[in-house]
């Protein structure tokens, strides 16, 4: 495919010769970061944007609206992105690495050819801010804490990946500057790396964790929402996973569920010396690219003596997220992290499951009784030996009662009629052996796939499913699939 | 060798630095530190706020305790205990306590601290502390 025109310094057309020797013209627009764009798309349109890249830290591409957008990101030597349903609700979002001075073209479109439509399209630099403060001294003329220079190394550790800011201002770097909107049109709450270091709400003997402290203002855990650009937020705080206060949940449990992909907090207080040592640690292994248990693992091992508050530290949401992964699911990643979760838990703790492998590179796993495969079973997509997305069949092996086998022998007919033909030689028989679980009961089930043929060769496949326990037979399409789907 | 007269000072030494540590962390009456007498009122501060319907926002929460209440908490502040608190930490208080007193002064009393203010609300003495009373209850 040869391009005739490329010579981008405002909309401009394109023009492709394509492999059957046919003229395609497109217009590219440009686009500015951070700009919110609104694209008006009409039955089966697309429409294409460019942006000149300059710097090698991580993007953004994202739309906003109600519908179910496409987007596409062509230009870098990654080859091209495209995305459908990573962003909120139906919006699609890509995250990229940005490759000095490079041109890149978006495109977008609605899912649906047969749609019109419109929605908003925006670019922006993925961001980390960090909050530390040289806390006011007591009336006293004691000092209170200085977290500030628990900024410095995650700044240098972050700064290469991530548009990093530092705020430490007492007055205007308040509870109310991390709430408010920035040059991007969101929260700065809502940044992609978030990390306060200062004082949390709590004491030994009454509420604990209910909002963070800053020299001017708080936030408090009902303000935390729309975290959904959040890959991992620290509050290094006092009682920031503790949930014993009056809207019975944390500063991190909260975080997640405002939208945040990983959250860490501290059940109980904490020390300024400690929490420093753990938060460098921290970011300087998930800037190099461990995971959050990993990493908050390292940062834990720094610390001396067991007894140390700081080595209690909580991890809420997943805590396999890396915040080097460009890539995003704003959508599935916190129903995501649960699930994992309670895989692995029952991986531990549960005898008896069968890894399946597919042709398209993802496992459905299993959980047996007596080696026989059950209804109960994950669907994973593994993006190395990280999960990257995980689906459970909906039906779960608990304490429902299961049924003994009480018939060995289940008959076959040897022939059968369909459509007035009569197939009747029996040629093959696949048997398997199944337990189904059905509300309280696991039912064990024979399940026989047979093979009949007409002197004329005709084939007939027909499935014969009994219950083991009562003998009786069961409709194969009632236990072929997924339930609800 | 260490001559008996100096394994006795430093012994001596040893049990004084160790009394000392033990008295310094020892809980105390906090009735030591606010004054239970000439109480005017009491009134409990929850710097969260309280969610107004209406406007949809978090609004100043201050209660004055009833006379009912103020004795109970007068009485608490009378069976109650702190520890000096040593060590900074990054924890602070939700929950506030204004004591006002006849003679126009005042005590600030939270989980971490108490601060005194005279007649013209200036500040004479403040403690940092733990405090072994629930102000929460109050709220």
């Amino acid at each position: 495919m040869l391009v005739l025109n490329t010579n981008i310094a405002k909309a401009n057309q394109i023009c492709e010769i394509l492999p059957d020797g046919s003229i395609h013209c497109y217009t590219i627009y440009p686009i500015s970061l951070n700009s919110i764009e609104d694209v008006h798309l009409g039955t089966g349109g697309e429409k294409t944007y460019f942006i000149n890249i300059s710097d090698n830290k991580y993007y953004i591409v994202e739309t906003f609206g109600n519908h179910d957008t496409h987007l596409s990101v062509s230009g870098l030597s990654t080859g091209i992105l495209t995305d459908n349903n990573s962003g909120v609700l139906l919006n699609s979002a890509i995250g990229f690495k940005g490759e000095t001075n490079r041109t890149i073209q978006i495109t977008v479109r609605l899912n649906s050819s047969l749609t019109s439509g419109s929605f908003q399209l925006q670019i922006r630099k993925q961001q980390a801010v960090l909050y530390g403060f040289d806390y006011p001294d007591k009336p006293d003329g004691t000092s209170d804490i200085n977290t500030k220079p628990d900024l410095n190394k995650p700044y240098d550790d972050l700064s290469n990946l991530y548009n990093t800011y530092k705020f430490s201002d007492n007055t205007n770097h308040s509870g109310s500057h991390m709430l408010s909107l920035d040059s991007r049109d969101h929260t700065r709450l809502n940044s992609e790396i978030v990390f306060f270091s200062g004082h949390g709400y709590g004491s030994k003997n009454g509420s604990q964790g209910s909002g963070v402290s800053f020299p001017s203002g708080s936030v408090w855990v009902y303000q935390l929402n729309s975290m959904e650009n959040v890959k991992v937020v620290v509050w290094a705080s006092c009682y920031s996973s503790n949930s014993n206060n009056s809207y019975n949940n944390s500063m991190s449990q909260g975080s997640v569920d405002a939208g945040a992909t990983s959250a860490i907090g501290w059940p109980d207080t904490t020390t300024v010396g400690s929490s420093r040592v753990f938060t460098d640690r921290l970011f300087n292994k998930l800037s190099a690219g461990e995971t959050i248990a990993y990493a908050a693992n390292y940062a834990k091992n720094g610390l001396i003596w067991p007894w140390d508050n700081v080595r209690d530290y909580e991890i809420d949401g997943s805590t396999t997220a890396k915040i080097t992964a460009s890539y995003i699911n704003k959508l599935n990643d916190t129903a995501n992290s649960n699930i994992v979760k309670e895989f692995n838990n029952r991986i531990l703790k549960e005898k008896g499951w069968y890894f399946l492998d597919n042709e398209d590179g993802t496992k459905r796993v299993y959980r047996t009784i007596n080696g026989k495969l059950t209804n109960d079973f994950y669907d994973i997509e593994y993006f190395g030996n990280e999960i990257l997305s995980i689906k459970h069949s909906g039906v779960k092996m608990e304490n429902q009662n299961i049924l003994s086998i009480n018939s060995i022998k289940t008959k076959i007919p040897d022939q059968v009629k369909v459509f007035n033909i009569v197939f009747d030689r029996l040629v093959d028989v696949e048997k398997y052996n199944v337990y189904y679980i059905y509300e309280e009961e696991i039912i064990p089930i024979e399940i026989k796939y047979c093979t009949y043929e007409t002197e004329g060769g005709l084939i007939y496949v027909d499935t014969i499913c009994t219950n083991l326990n009562d003998n009786t037979s069961i409709d194969y399409s009632k236990i072929c699939g997924i339930r609800g789907e | 060798m260490i001559n008996k007269k100096k394994l006795i000072l430093i012994i001596f030494i040893i049990i004084i630095f160790i009394v000392g540590v033990v008295i310094l962390l020892s809980s105390k009456n906090l009735s030591k530190v606010i004054p239970t007498d000439n109480i005017m009122t009491i009134k409990i501060e929850d710097l969260a706020g309280q969610y107004n319907e209406e406007t949809e926002e978090y609004e100043e929460l201050i209660s004055e305790l009833s006379e009912e209440e103020k004795i109970d908490f007068i009485n608490e502040i009378k069976d109650g205990k702190y520890k000096k608190r040593i060590f900074n930490i990054k924890a602070t208080s939700r929950y506030v306590c204004h004591i006002y007193y006849n003679d126009g002064t005042r005590i600030r009393l939270d989980d971490y601290q108490v601060i005194k203010y005279d007649k013209n609300d200036k500040i004479i003495d403040s403690k940092k502390i733990y405090l072994y009373i629930n102000i929460d209850e109050y709220m």
